[in-house]
């Protein structure tokens, strides 16, 4: 399996893709807290005393962290994750891997802890680029950083548990373009889902009492728990909501196995 | 082109790791594969050997890409088995990693690495791959100056050569090469042709799936012939040809009448027909000799005596009831 794996990180580390998802991430959320910076600069109302202290670290995880790593990370590493099988589909170079490979489960395995280094490589090295920002964004309005290590670490904490919450999508997406056979279908069907999950239960709420006790096994309402929680809470609440994320991603993971194992490659 | 293909820690034989030479490094035994009421393949069996290129023909949909599929462990069987050097695959993936090295119809790479990087990233998949036997690789199949070439820059003949070069990697016992001119220049037909032969001298076993049947009889050792899932005929090829040859015969038309009984008495003689002067006489095509000897004892001298042996083509268009390639 560690042959495997070391082919899978040598692929994604010579993809253009792989860096060019990290550059857009960067831009997005340059684009998010520069104009944020900008305002605060030439803002003259009452509110900019207020607008300059949020371009500072005070801000670093209510909008850097959560901008650039649990929405715009998510969406990136949602079409990583979906890549790394659908696109094994798309170029027909399934068969080859498959020869390849001493068992499919190492396969799928490699490509499972490949994403996972990707994906805290990518969130780290976002964590570090927010750090640059903010400092250049603390100088531009003329305001102290705010920089301590507590605050960094308490945005790396924040950066993990946003990456912990996003792994139900990646492994929804790594699914449905398994099963599908399909990179389309793995963005598609789990950025779909996490867009309109919350909406609908809201929309289902409002019907029924049912559904509104319901929504508590949901991914969406567990992820919100979780987002919404301090970096460190470990309440029974959330404790609870992570085990039902763990339960989603085994049983989306599971999934995967039991359909890849079975499954004759006769094509892709 | 004139570099080794077996890397130098083999022995002479070139057969090194790969093991008894004696023992098939492929031995399917009443294989079958069906998709729902669909029989794709129907027991079949089939050896291939060291050293020696096996012809896999078939018109489309006889079964060959299923065969080759469940050779790699992609398709499981329905029932019987797939032997790699003397094991079962059966749940032992790992002997197709270890022992084979395929070209599943089209050579299919990662488009956005160049061809050594997608050599790379095969050698890394297998492990304990020389970076050395990848630049051997490269020039073995001519693509030693294009090899920092982005894949999908590639022409089809060079993705053929880098295919040939991917399933060398790890020196394997078998190679399964489906297809590998299709969409070639004859030039880069030719060098895929004689690339084959020497990784039969090398000691791998090839199984060779093709459409082409003048390339197939030019470079096989052995052909199978499947039709509808079912093997039809396995042989070697001069077997095979001969099969269904015959011995043209010119003699005066004074003499025909005599010659006809004169050949008539000699032993293997299947049929004799007299037309258009001459007579077509269906024995082995290699006993001409023999032949003429009895002619020139009862006085009469042949104009002509011509062996003529099967085509592949004909023979392929019979045994497979004229279905298209």
């Amino acid at each position: 399996m560690f042959n495997l794996l070391f082919s899978e990180l040598f692929r994604l580390r010579k993809r253009t893709k792989s860096w060019l998802l990290f550059v857009i991430n960067v831009m997005l959320t340059a684009l998010v807290y520069g104009g944020f910076v900008i305002a605060a600069r030439v803002s003259s109302g009452g509110d900019s005393a207020s607008m300059r202290q949020d371009a500072t670290f005070s801000s670093f995880e209510d909008l850097g962290i959560s901008v650039a790593i649990g929405f715009f990370a998510a969406v990136m590493l949602t079409i990583v994750a979906s890549g790394m099988m659908g696109n094994e589909y798309s170029w027909n170079t399934l068969r080859p891997l498959v020869a390849r490979s001493r068992s499919r489960v190492g396969l799928l395995t490699a490509k499972l802890i490949a994403l996972l280094i990707y994906a805290l490589l990518f969130v780290f090295a976002l964590v570090a680029v927010l750090v640059v920002f903010y400092f250049l964004g603390s100088m531009v309005v003329g305001e102290p950083s705010g920089f301590s290590m507590s605050v960094l670490g308490d945005g790396i904490v924040l950066s993990l548990k946003l990456l912990f919450v996003s792994m139900p999508y990646l492994a929804l997406a790594f699914m449905l373009a398994t099963v599908a056979k399909s990179n389309a279908a793995g963005i598609a069907g789990a950025l779909g889902l996490s867009f309109i999950e919350s909406p609908v239960w809201m929309l289902l709420g409002l019907a029924s009492d049912f559904f509104e006790k319901l929504q508590k096994w949901g991914i969406s309402y567990n992820v919100e728990q979780i987002s919404a929680s301090m970096p460190l809470d470990d309440t029974p609440n959330v404790t609870r909501s992570v085990l039902i994320l763990l339960a989603y991603i085994g049983v989306f993971l599971g999934a995967t196995y039991a359909v890849f194992m079975r499954r004759d490659v006769t094509s892709g | 082109m004139s570099t080794a293909i077996v890397p130098p820690n083999h022995g002479p034989a070139g057969i090194g790791k790969r093991g008894d030479s004696s023992t098939p490094v492929l031995e399917l035994q009443s294989l079958t594969k069906k998709f729902g009421d669909f029989t794709a393949v129907s027991n079949l069996s089939l050896q291939v050997r060291h050293g020696e290129v096996v012809g896999f023909l078939g018109p489309n949909g006889a079964g060959k890409s299923t065969t080759v599929g469940m050779v790699l462990g992609l398709i499981d069987p329905t029932a019987g088995s797939v032997t790699v050097m003397g094991t079962p695959l059966g749940g032992n993936q790992h002997l197709v990693s270890d022992h084979i090295g395929a070209i599943i119809e089209n050579p299919a790479f990662y488009p956005y690495l160049s061809g050594r990087d997608n050599l790379i990233a095969h050698a890394r998949m297998v492990g304990n791959v020389p970076a050395s036997r990848i630049d051997d690789l490269l020039k073995l199949v001519n693509l030693h100056e294009r090899s920092k070439d982005k894949y999908k820059s590639y022409s089809l003949g060079m993705k053929q050569r880098l295919g040939i070069a991917s399933t060398l990697l790890t020196d394997p016992a078998l190679v399964i090469l489906d297809e590998p001119t299709n969409g070639l220049d004859p030039a880069g037909q030719r060098e895929i042709r004689e690339i084959i032969p020497r990784l039969a001298q090398d000691g791998h076993g090839v199984l060779l799936a093709s459409h082409m049947l003048h390339e197939v009889e030019q470079v096989s050792d052995r052909v199978a012939i499947v039709r509808r899932g079912e093997l039809v005929t396995e042989s070697s090829v001069d077997d095979l040809l001969m099969r269904g040859g015959h011995i043209l015969v010119r003699v005066d038309a004074s003499d025909e009448v005599a010659a006809l009984q004169v050949i008539q008495r000699l032993d293997g003689v299947e049929d004799v027909t007299a037309a258009n002067g001459a007579l077509t006489v269906v024995i082995a095509p290699e006993r001409g000799r023999e032949l003429n000897q009895a002619l020139i004892a009862a006085d009469i001298v042949a104009a002509e005596i011509s062996p003529k042996r099967n085509t592949l083509e004909s023979l392929f268009l019979e045994l497979t009831e004229g279905t298209t390639v």
